[in-house]
């Protein structure tokens, strides 16, 4: 962009992630009441009024199912797609009827959508090439960002001959040779084997580091929106559902479906009397500051509890109560090997499900599906949350 | 919105205006300048010049012609279509510019060129000939229009049929059939109406013997009845339209390509 | 890509003759080859022999030289006394000069008109378009005799277009309305063509350019490439592959239109398919000459046209894998 040496105005928030030692400063985005509806005017908007905030040269993750709205909010961004209502302002300034070549962005999409009749180089230059620099200039800038994702020499190839995760490196390129405020990526390692996957997300962080351009990567995949995430939105039905670090997400996921799709299958509901959660599984105590509400009095409440808190020992017996408390006995139910560690499946005598990891040592005992177990859920590990 | 409207506006007088006046000419018997709209629509015309036995005769030529030509299209497009399909082909390229090359000659030099020849083989003057000549301008779009078929349907749901312990005609009438089945429909009407209008060729090689409803549109205007010229120019375009009307969604669809 | 297909055990014979074999491919291509290839080749050898002279008496039937082989009979010299006689006449380069004008007008209103349409849709890919690719698909099936026909009584001067016109008080006479079919510059011949080959543009490259090209357009917008630009840059070059022979198929069907050319046109100046058919059904054998080096040179007008058409759009086309 020509006005990439301007400084995007910041907000005071900017400096907790700070782009110290990075290159330069970008713009933010702002995201205000966005409504998108395809088709009749009756059915469910696929944006329901959007709101968030990016922080200028973050990370940002936005994590949701398939069908949530991912794509179509990146659209909006792009000024590929024309919001119902909302406002969307990049560093600042208003992008209301700003097409999307006046954006100060760039989109990667989930295939590298390369231009076929251009060579690598050719495609890498493109921006430049229709902001009319020079074509010594350009052919600079294209060996620098080709150094940059690791593709020296690849520059006269034809796209064709090109593997997918050089492809995407390629369409990374290309989308850095503009200097965007702004990087919108719409899955786009999606299509990738994992080990290539792995290996371009580490060059994402890296790059991030290095430039300092604020990335909006959508996912469905929770271990890529928690590996690379700074800010980590969670968007579901069309709304934002939560917006918070990833570890604090993580911690204490405000609602179940968050929860559940951050991997958080464990679920308990109950009443709650004098500190402890009593529910037909059994009763287990729990703490105040993990509560959203009062200990006692017979609220019904959810917790969940993360699946690598949960301490399983095998019971002798199936008659071997739990007597102790913060116990409840449980019978195998499925196993699942995970090299590191091992997935395990309990059910209580009332068919509610548990979830537990536990390390797969050479001391492991013998995992196998029917035996009974006791189950230690820690009052501390235990954290309340709302919504069915 | 006005652009939009401009185009409705554009589309139907070009596309749609010409196709109505054709069928008022035909259902009106008097129909002086400068009236907007004949006096009065009448069937008359129809009766007499539509079942006429001339027509009726060229009618069933036609479609006997065109019919005939479609099969054999098929026929001999579906087994060359399935050798272009196959991404392991490589002379893919060579083979289509050598079936394209009579889309590229002049209609003129192609039908006068068919014509030496067909006489030259003793077959001009009669149907075969006529059908034999009409492959050359359809073969072409048969086979583009199944090659694409099968790029879509290639053999994978054929071996899975095969894995799971169809023998190869089973797999053939429960799979094949029903999964290339669309495309060939529009296969065969793409060749039917390609044939349907040919009019140079039939008249050359079909030596005034084999009198298509085409050809006899055509000589219908020296004719210069505007009723007669109406009512045969509508039963020229009525096999086609009705086909492309009842067929007209498989054809989007197939001819879509793969995503 | 699919496994060769050799899921069910054949016999050695069939195995031999199966779709990857190449005796499989000669058995499943040869058909098709003969039909279209040889059929075509033979008769175009027959045209150019001919325009040059030699068996002239051939297609004759059961004339006296049937038996005696191709190269004999009558006019059996070499000769370019056809050229000679059709390059001196001088109805020849007017005739030459309108076809020309005809097909280049007709097929650069139908390149342009197509790609308008087809770049609408692709940035405006929500808008409703069917009531379009129907009225298209119904305008491909009509044959060209009968559209020929329509157009004549819908744009002659006393036609429904001239009819409508009057009463709403535009013209008095059929004189008033202008000369767009039988006129002198070829008017009626180019309606036909356009409105004939724009659909069959459109729907032949629609398929590509609605779901391969849109996202590059879209992805060259976020690029920051302006719509004129992406235009350029990208929607042409990325079309062309499917365009461009399309477009050729339209030229050479411009050329050697016979049906519009005759009804729509005037007796003078005619376009080449006229004179060359005339000169074809002439009962005298020398003049049938003439016929074949029209085509001939007509065939040629199409060769050159190809050539610096894909010569100049080359470099858009698609680069195979490196090697």
């Amino acid at each position: 962009m020509n006005d990439i040496g301007e400084q995007a105005p910041r907000d005071g928030r900017d400096s907790h992630h700070g782009s110290h030692g990075r290159e330069r400063a970008v713009g933010g985005v702002e995201v205000v009441g966005l409504v998108k509806r395809y088709g009749r005017r009756e059915s469910r908007p696929v944006l329901d009024d959007v709101t968030f905030n990016v922080v200028a040269g973050s990370f940002t993750c936005l994590l949701g199912p398939s069908g949530s709205g991912k794509s179509t909010l990146l659209g909006c961004v792009a000024g590929l797609i024309e919001p119902d209502a909302g406002t969307v302002a990049i560093g600042g300034r208003s992008m209301d009827r700003v097409p999307p070549h006046r954006r100060p962005t760039t989109l990667l999409m989930q295939s590298a959508q390369l231009f076929p009749f251009l060579s690598v180089a050719e495609n890498v230059a493109f921006g430049l090439r229709v902001r009319g620099w020079a074509a010594p200039k350009q052919r600079r800038r294209v060996e620098e960002l080709l150094a940059l994702v690791d593709l020296e020499g690849f520059g006269d190839r034809s796209p064709a001959g090109l593997s997918g995760g050089e492809e995407q490196r390629v369409a990374l390129a290309r989308a850095l040779a503009v200097e965007p405020e702004v990087m919108l990526l719409d899955e786009p390692l999606a299509s990738l084997d994992p080990p290539v996957r792995r290996a371009l997300q580490r060059a994402l962080m890296e790059l991030h580091q290095r430039l300092g351009t604020t990335m909006v990567l959508v996912t469905h995949d929770v271990d890529e929106a928690l590996a690379l995430a700074e800010q980590l939105l969670v968007l579901d039905g069309g709304r934002i559902v939560a917006a918070d670090r990833p570890e604090l997400l993580y911690q204490r996921p405000p609602t179940r479906a968050v929860a559940r799709m951050l991997g958080i299958e464990t679920a308990l509901e109950g009443t709650l009397r004098n500190g402890v959660l009593e529910g037909r599984w059994g009763s287990l105590p729990v703490l105040a500051e993990n509560a959203r509400g009062p200990l006692m009095g017979g609220r019904t409440s959810i917790w969940v509890i993360r699946p690598e808190h949960v301490d399983i020992s095998l019971a002798e017996t199936a008659t071997e109560a739990a007597s102790a408390p913060g116990c409840l006995s449980a019978v195998l139910d499925a196993v699942r090997y995970g090299g590191a560690t091992i997935e395990l499946s309990l059910l209580t005598a009332d068919g509610t499900r548990l979830a537990a990891t536990v390390a797969a040592g050479s001391a492991a005992p013998l995992w196998s599906p029917g035996r009974p177990v006791i189950a230690r859920l820690p009052a501390d590990a235990l954290i309340e949350v709302t919504g069915a | 919105m006005t652009g939009r409207l401009a185009w409705r506006t554009a589309t139907l007088i070009v596309l749609v205006a010409p196709l109505v006046t054709l069928v008022l000419q035909a259902f009106s018997t008097r129909w002086f300048y400068p009236d907007a709209w004949p006096d009065t629509l009448t069937t008359s015309g129809v009766r007499q010049i539509g079942f006429d036995s001339a027509t009726l005769a060229a009618l069933r030529t036609g479609l006997v012609v065109s019919g005939a030509c479609t099969i054999v299209s098929c026929a001999v497009a579906w087994p060359a279509a399935r050798v272009l399909s196959r991404p392991t082909f490589a002379w893919r390229g060579l083979v289509l510019l050598v079936l394209f090359v009579p889309t590229i000659v002049p209609a003129v030099g192609l039908a006068i060129g068919l014509d030496v020849a067909l006489l030259q083989l003793d077959l001009a003057g009669g149907r075969p000939g006529v059908v034999l000549a009409h492959l050359v301008p359809t073969l072409p779009y048969t086979v583009a229009v199944l090659s694409a078929v099968f790029v879509r349907h290639d053999d994978r749901s054929r071996e899975q049929a095969a894995v799971l312990g169809a023998t190869p005609w089973q797999a053939f009438r429960m799979v094949t059939l029903r999964l290339v089945g669309p495309g060939l429909a529009v296969a065969a009407l793409f060749t039917f109406l390609v044939s349907w209008s040919q009019y140079l060729v039939t008249l050359l090689v079909g030596g005034g013997q084999v009198i298509t409803i085409t050809v006899l549109v055509f000589s219908a205007v020296a004719g210069g009845n505007p009723t007669s010229i109406g009512v045969l120019a509508v039963i020229a375009a009525l096999p086609p339209v009705l086909v492309l009307t009842i067929a007209g969604r498989t054809v989007a669809r197939e001819l879509a390509e793969p995503a | 890509m699919a496994l060769p297909s050799r899921a069910s055990p054949t016999s050695p014979v069939s195995a031999r003759f199966d779709v990857d074999r190449p005796w499989g491919r000669v058995a499943r291509l040869g058909p098709a080859l003969i039909v279209v290839g040889g059929l075509t080749g033979y008769a175009l050898t027959i045209v150019v022999r001919q325009s040059l002279g030699v068996g002239l008496g051939l297609g004759l039937g059961a004339g006296d030289e049937t038996g005696a082989g191709a190269g004999a009979g009558f006019g059996s010299g070499f000769s370019l006394d056809a050229y000679r006689r059709l390059f001196g006449a001088n109805g020849f380069w007017r005739s030459f000069a309108f076809t020309l004008w005809v097909a280049g007008a007709a097929t650069t209103l139908s390149v342009v008109g197509a790609v308008a349409v087809l770049w609408h849709w692709t940035r405006h890919p929500g808008r409703a378009r069917r009531v379009d690719l129907w009225l298209m698909q119904l305008n491909l099936t009509i044959p060209h005799v009968v559209w020929t026909v329509a157009l004549l009584a819908t744009f002659s001067q006393s036609g429904w277009a001239s009819r409508l016109g009057a009463a709403l008080g535009l013209f008095d006479r059929p004189a008033e309305f202008p000369v767009l079919v039988r006129d002198r510059f070829g008017i009626g011949i180019v309606l036909h063509v356009v409105t004939k080959e724009l659909p069959f543009l459109v729907l032949a490259v629609a398929p590509l350019s609605g779901r391969r090209v849109a996202p590059l357009v879209r992805t060259a917008a976020t690029l920051g490439a302006a719509p004129f630009q992406a235009l350029r840059r990208i929607f042409l070059p990325a079309v062309a592959p499917a365009l461009v022979p399309a477009a050729l198929v339209a030229f050479a069907f411009a050329l050697g239109a016979f049906e519009p050319a005759r009804v729509l046109g005037v007796t003078d100046p005619r376009t080449l398919a006229v004179v060359a058919l005339d000169r074809y059904r002439d009962p005298d054998l020398a003049v049938r000459a003439d016929a074949q080096a029209i085509s001939v040179v007509l065939g040629l007008v199409v060769v050159v046209v190809g050539v610096v058409v894909f010569t100049a759009t080359r470099r858009w086309y698609r680069r195979g894998p490196d090697r």
